[in-house]
Parts: structure tokens; C-alpha cells; sequence
């Protein structure tokens, strides 16, 4: 099992908190990965997309990406870079025109641009072969595949590789991958190559990334959570829970590091993530890492989302609809249908696991952020002030209404979705075969979008007339007719599909944990009132003397 | 809620590590600080003519980023044309320099009707099979000026321009050396 990240979206939060986060990461570090991330196409768009690429080049970073050998993408890496070589003469330029020269970094386009070289010429070197997902790499009786669904990472390793401390490592890269183009395929020649760019990487990374603010952080949340442990008498456990969190913050918040309530949130999410997967270690050190099909991004969708209790590598379903071709379809508008469950979708199992925490984060945190915001653009006294009292914080019962209101809509693109989809499947037998349906609409959905036997599958005239009419009502980009007829539009609602079950999953079950949390104790409006209160004597006592 | 057992020694050391990694994951994936740097595939893109501002200014200040940017240019380059000093075939003549590359020859010629102005005449020979559409011309610091070539008649360029334009000023200095793609 990879590592998982947990972001928020929300770039206005982000802004205020990462001056207040960065602690780990040096600036040309930074500097180094946020140039790959804002490479752009001509039309604007980023190169590589957000997740999975540029999630997982930050795993890369930071080692923890390669699963027991951390460098065994530039092992993978060696192997491409061996393979487009061996397809001309022309050595780097060559080289740079395959890995810098694609403008969207998708496994289709890798594909296309092999496939035309092979148009106009074969393998100039023996043990490279063009397979049904990519390439082929053969030596010393052994073989080695890099498929297409891996190449827009390895482009993404390749061009940090080649960006690497301001160029620093260009030349020598280039000469690495020189003599091993030079050479016969062999395990050796690609060992040695490896070898030379992990011995450089290493050293970028002591240089670049230090763990000693990291490693403060994780003992003051764990000695606070064994102190609670002591006088709470449990045997041996630590309990993270709601007040956890908040206690953590209300103590912690005026010493600097943990000022922000979302930097208190993130770090319990990321502190139970620690524990539990230092808990599956020798599950991560026996697995099989390389080119696995997540990493791939050919898998089905919803193999990579996960239900509220899993703890498996959860991404935010919300990127899948930004892939090509599900980002076609206007599954959400923006501020009004996306914004709102961007860091529910992000924070995925662990917003569930901490309800009234990530209610906070949602309601309290935001005007936190907007303080902060205050601040350093110096809008001055009035505007924090303003913001101090918390008055326009939305209350917890809107917040749960509007997650009410998103997933309604969520369960319209799912019946839109199950039409185009079984719709699909109807017309490919037959015209008199209209509809179909099942107890459950769930199953009906992941069976419509797997193109499961359709004789298997209960007819339900109802349902059918339920997604024609959702599709129908929905005006919006992408829900038309024409898209019926468009493969491409067809494959980007299989792919939303996987997302939207794995959404209305996530909304169903907080929706769930809100009402376990108005039914414990004092119902929702209470906790709002209660938390407004605490939010706002310590919003006051950390900000309450600005000028 | 959820409840952990107290993790030993190992399991501790192990936890922090993983805890210190999506740390820092984090911190890479949301900051927003403004960092000046130039991605590998921009400057790729800039070496292969393509517009863009900020790539332009980051060139002005990074000599360490002009000499990659050259190299690139240099591999991507359908004719190269040495500095003068080196090239044996280099002429002058009332401080008008014609040079030779491979392939290609550029020479500049007063303008008989204008005397202030220069004709910069690019002459290609080679067969390759791609038209050049840009001249670009570095100095020994590898600063590097842009020219955009006009069409290409039976293989030549001509541009016209004024004594003290920058074009005529680095092809007239010996050092500079000229890309053709």
C-alpha cells in the first residue's frame, strides 16, 4: 500500500497557512517542485495532472513513492530513457523531445508519440519490443515493461531530475543517460545508471529535506495524546477523538507551529496515518510496487476510492473528474456544487473518523484562514475584528443541508450517468430494450458502468424513466444527446461513474456521522453555538490584539 | 474516535518517519509561495521558439539557466554557426563579418541604397528537411537574442536591417555564435 496525501483545495487556505507550515522543505526544493507542477500546454492547462502525477512526484520527493526501494522509479526511468534512445541517434535532444517536448503528459499521448516513431523507423538495438501497454525492455534473459499508463510519471521524474538545484544535475544527467545509451542493454549498464542518479538524489534530498520540525510536531502530538492516555486510565491505548483535536489546538495554538487549526487537523490525520501504516509495514516491504495499476491511472476509478472506514490510499474522487475524458462532462459547478465538498472529498475516511473536527476546520477554520489573510495583506483592524466574533461562520445544520443539497444533485448525475451509460448497452441490443433495474440502484449503476450481463440485471421501467428524465433536466456541458454518440464522452462517464459512487458514498456517510453527532448529547445547533463560542475567545486571544 | 495502542520503540521510529514523509508531502503539494523557477519543459518549449515572459526573465538573470538554454538550443538547432574566432572561413570586411557553419553561411552586405542599413543575408545549403524559421544569436555569456527569418527562397534568407540594430551589432561580434532552427 502506497502512501496517502491529505490537501485541501481550497487555495485561499493554502495560502495563508503554507508560510506558516513550510518547515520540512527548502525553497529551491520548493522552487524545484512547483516549476514541474505549473508546466503548462499551449492552451493553458497543466502538463501533468494534479493528482495522481504530481501527488505521487511528491511522494517520490520525499521517498516514500518506490514502495521497499524508494528509488525504484528511476530504475523504471533508466529503462524508458534506454528504450526512446534506442529508437534514433539522435541521444539527448531526442530524449528531450519525448520527455519535454509532449505538451499534456497523458499515457495516450506517450503512446501516440512511440507509435509514430515507429512509423518512421524500428529499433536501432536489439531487446526492445513495442507491447500491447508499452514497451518492452529484454536482457540477460530477463525482461523489464514500462507501460504507457506510467510514462506521465516518469516524464514528471525525468524533467525534476533534469530541473534538479536550479540545473544543477542537468549536465551530469545527460551524461548518465549518454553512456547508457551507449551501451548494450544490460541489467548492469541500467544498474550503474540508476545508481549515479540515486547517489546524486540522495544527497539533494539531505540537502533539501529536513525532518527535525516534522519529528517536533509528531512527539507534542503524542506526548499530549499519552498525557490524556495517563489520566484517562486506558491500558495502553491513545484515543484520537474530537476533543483531542480541539484540546490539542486550544493548548498548543499560541506557541507558533500549531497557530492554525488546520495545521492541528492535518497533523492528527497525518499522525493516525503514521501509526497505522507503520502498523502494515511488512505489508507495504512485501509488496510489489512498481508499475502497479494504481500508480498506472488505467485502473477502473473506483479502485481508487475507498469506503469511510478503509484505509487504503485514499484520493479525492474529485480528481478523477479532472482527468481527460471525464473532465468533458460538467458533473459539478464550481463554487456552488464542488467548492463545498472539496475537503470532505480530499480528507476522504479521516473527516469522517473526526465529524465534528473537520466541521470545525470547515466552519472555524475558514474564518482562521481569512484572518490570517487579513493580516498579511494588511486590510487592517476593522476587517480582523470583524472576524474575531465569528458571525458569519455558517452553522453546522447549513453545512449539513448544503451536503444534503449536493448529494440530491449527486444522485441525479448518478441516474444521468446509469442512462448514458446502460443506455449505451440498450442500443447495442437492440431498440425494444429500453430499461433496466434492480432493488438496489447502486448495483444496478456499478453493473451498467462494468457492462455486466445485462440478462442478469432486473428490468425496471421506473428507473429508467427516473435517469432519462435526470439526464434530460440537466443542462449543463457534456449532458446531451451528441455525447451518446461520442466514445470519448461515454468513456468520460464510466469514469465519472466510479467517482460519483465513491462521492455520494463519502456524503452519505458523514451525513450518517452529523446525525450521530445531533443525537449525542446536545443536538447540532448546540455544538455550533458551543464552538462558535470557543472559536471565538480564541480567535480573540491570538488575534485580538492586532492594531 | 479511533483507539492505538501505544506503539514500542521500532513501531515509534517507523511512525515518525511516515509521519515526517506526509508531512512533508503536504508542504510540497499546498504551498503557494511565490518561487521563481523555470520548468525543463518551458525552457524546452522557449528553446523551440515558443513565447514566454517569464522563462525570458529568468534567462536574464541565471546564467546557470542561459547555458542550458543554449545547449538545448544547440541540439534542437537545424544549423550551427561557431564563433568567428574559431571558424577558419570567417571574413572581414568594413567590420561587416561573414561567418560559416555547417550547411549555412550568413554574411551581411551594406544596403546600397540606405547606407545605414545592412542586408543579412542567411544562406543554407544543407538538405535538411525541416525550414528553419528563427535565427538566434548568443553571446559568450550566453545571452541569446531571438530573430525570426523570412521566408526561405531557394535557400536564402535576406533580412534588412539598420547598422546599429542588435542583430547587426552580435553577428559583427566574433564571439557570438548563431543558432538556425
Amino acid at each position: 500500500m502506497e502512501t496517502q496525501t491529505i490537501i485541501t483545495s481550497n487555495d485561499q487556505m493554502d495560502d495563508a497557512v503554507s508560510t506558516i507550515t513550510r518547515s520540512g522543505a527548502s525553497g529551491p526544493l520548493l522552487a524545484d517542485f512547483k516549476a514541474i507542477g505549473e508546466a503548462t500546454a499551449s492552451d493553458g492547462s497543466t502538463k501533468y495532472s494534479h493528482a495522481p502525477v504530481m501527488v505521487w512526484l511528491a511522494k517520490f520527493i520525499v521517498g516514500s513513492a518506490g514502495g521497499p526501494h524508494k528509488d525504484a522509479p528511476i530504475f523504471e526511468l533508466c529503462h524508458l530513457v534506454s528504450a526512446i534512445d534506442a529508437l534514433s541517434e539522435g541521444g539527448s535532444d531526442e530524449r528531450a523531445l519525448f520527455f519535454l517536448g509532449v505538451e499534456k503528459a497523458l499515457p495516450a499521448v506517450y503512446r501516440a508519440a512511440l507509435d509514430e516513431k515507429l512509423e518512421f523507423g524500428d529499433w536501432l538495438k536489439p531487446g526492445f519490443e513495442r507491447t500491447e501497454n508499452g514497451i518492452g525492455v529484454y536482457y540477460d534473459d530477463d525482461g523489464f515493461e514500462v507501460r504507457f499508463g506510467r510514462m506521465p510519471f516518469l516524464a514528471a521524474l525525468y524533467e525534476f531530475l533534469t530541473g534538479l538545484d536550479n540545473y544543477d544535475f542537468y549536465t551530469e544527467l545527460n551524461e548518465i543517460f549518454d553512456d547508457l545509451s551507449q551501451a548494450s542493454i544490460d541489467l548492469e549498464a541500467i544498474k550503474t545508471a540508476s545508481n549515479r542518479i540515486s547517489a546524486r538524489l540522495r544527497k539533494y534530498r539531505r540537502e533539501h529535506l529536513t525532518r527535525a520540525q516534522h519529528d517536533e510536531k509528531f512527539d507534542r502530538i503524542f506526548g499530549f495524546l499519552k498525557a490524556r492516555e495517563n489520566a484517562g486510565e486506558r491500558d495502553g491505548q491513545i484515543c484520537i477523538d474530537d476533543p483531542a483535536v480541539l484540546d490539542f489546538w486550544l493548548e498548543f495554538s499560541t506557541v507558533g507551529e500549531f497557530r492554525a487549526y488546520k495545521t492541528v487537523f492535518d497533523g492528527f490525520v497525518n499522525f493516525m496515518r503514521a501509526l497505522e501504516e507503520a502498523d502494515q509495514q511488512d505489508t507495504i516491504e512485501n509488496a510489489a510496487i512498481i508499475g502497479t495499476d494504481f500508480e498506472a491511472q488505467e485502473i477502473e476509478p473506483d479502485d481508487q476510492s475507498d469506503g469511510l472506514d478503509g484505509l487504503g490510499d485514499w484520493q479525492s474522487p474529485l480528481n478523477i473528474l479532472d482527468a481527460e475524458p471525464a473532465n468533458q462532462i460538467k458533473f459539478f459547478k464550481k463554487e456552488g456544487e464542488r467548492k463545498p465538498i472539496e475537503a470532505l472529498m480530499q480528507y476522504g475516511p479521516y473527516a469522517g473518523r473526526l465529524p465534528r473536527s473537520f466541521m470545525q476546520l470547515e466552519v472555524f477554520g475558514s474564518i482562521q484562514t481569512a484572518i490570517t489573510t487579513d493580516l498579511q495583506v494588511k486590510r487592517g483592524e476593522t476587517s480582523v475584528r470583524q472576524r474575531l466574533d465569528c458571525r458569519d461562520a455558517m452553522a453546522y445544520d447549513d453545512k449539513r443541508e448544503q451536503f444534503q443539497t449536493i448529494l440530491a444533485h449527486v444522485r441525479q448525475l448518478q441516474k444521468a450517468t446509469y442512462f448514458v451509460l446502460a443506455g449505451q448497452d440498450a442500443a447495442d441490443l437492440g431498440d425494444n430494450i429500453v430499461a433496466f433495474g434492480a432493488q438496489n440502484p447502486d448495483s444496478v449503476f456499478e453493473a451498467a458502468r462494468h457492462n455486466d450481463n445485462l440478462d442478469d440485471i432486473e428490468m425496471s421501467s421506473d428507473f429508467m424513466a427516473d435517469a432519462v428524465d435526470a439526464f434530460s433536466k440537466l443542462t449543463r456541458k457534456g449532458f446531451n444527446e451528441d455525447m451518446l454518440e461520442d466514445p470519448d464522452g461515454i468513456e468520460g462517464f464510466r469514469m465519472g461513474a466510479g467517482a460519483l459512487l465513491s462521492i455520494s458514498g463519502q456524503l452519505e456517510t458523514f451525513l450518517t456521522r452529523m446525525a450521530a453527532l445531533d443525537k449525542d448529547g446536545e443536538d447540532l445547533n448546540s455544538k455550533f453555538d458551543q464552538d462558535k463560542q470557543v472559536f471565538s475567545n480564541q480567535f480573540n486571544l491570538l488575534y485580538g490584539d492586532v492594531q | 474516535m479511533s483507539d492505538y495502542k501505544i506503539p514500542g520503540d521500532e513501531k515509534l521510529q517507523a511512525a515518525k518517519q511516515k509521519f515526517s514523509e506526509l508531512s512533508q508531502i503536504d508542504e510540497l503539494l499546498s504551498s503557494s509561495e511565490k518561487l521563481s523557477s523555470v520548468s525543463p519543459s518551458a525552457l524546452f518549449a522557449y528553446a523551440n521558439g515558443a513565447e514566454n515572459e517569464t522563462v525570458e526573465k529568468a534567462l536574464g538573470e541565471n546564467l546557470a539557466l542561459r547555458r542550458i538554454y543554449r545547449d538545448m538550443l544547440e541540439k534542437n538547432a537545424v544549423y550551427y554557426v561557431p564563433e568567428a574566432m574559431a571558424a577558419s572561413s570567417a571574413k572581414k570586411s568594413d567590420d561587416i563579418l561573414s561567418r560559416e557553419g555547417k550547411g549555412c553561411r550568413i554574411r551581411m552586405e551594406p544596403s546600397r541604397a540606405e547606407p545605414n542599413q545592412v542586408y543579412v543575408i542567411v544562406e543554407l545549403s544543407g538538405n535538411e528537411k525541416v525550414t528553419p524559421t528563427t535565427l538566434v544569436v548568443c553571446d559568450v555569456e550566453a545571452n541569446c537574442s531571438r530573430f525570426p527569418l523570412p521566408k526561405i527562397r531557394d535557400g536564402v534568407a535576406q533580412i534588412i536591417a539598420d547598422r546599429d540594430a542588435d542583430l547587426v551589432r552580435l553577428l559583427s561580434d566574433p564571439k557570438t555564435e548563431a543558432f538556425i532552427r
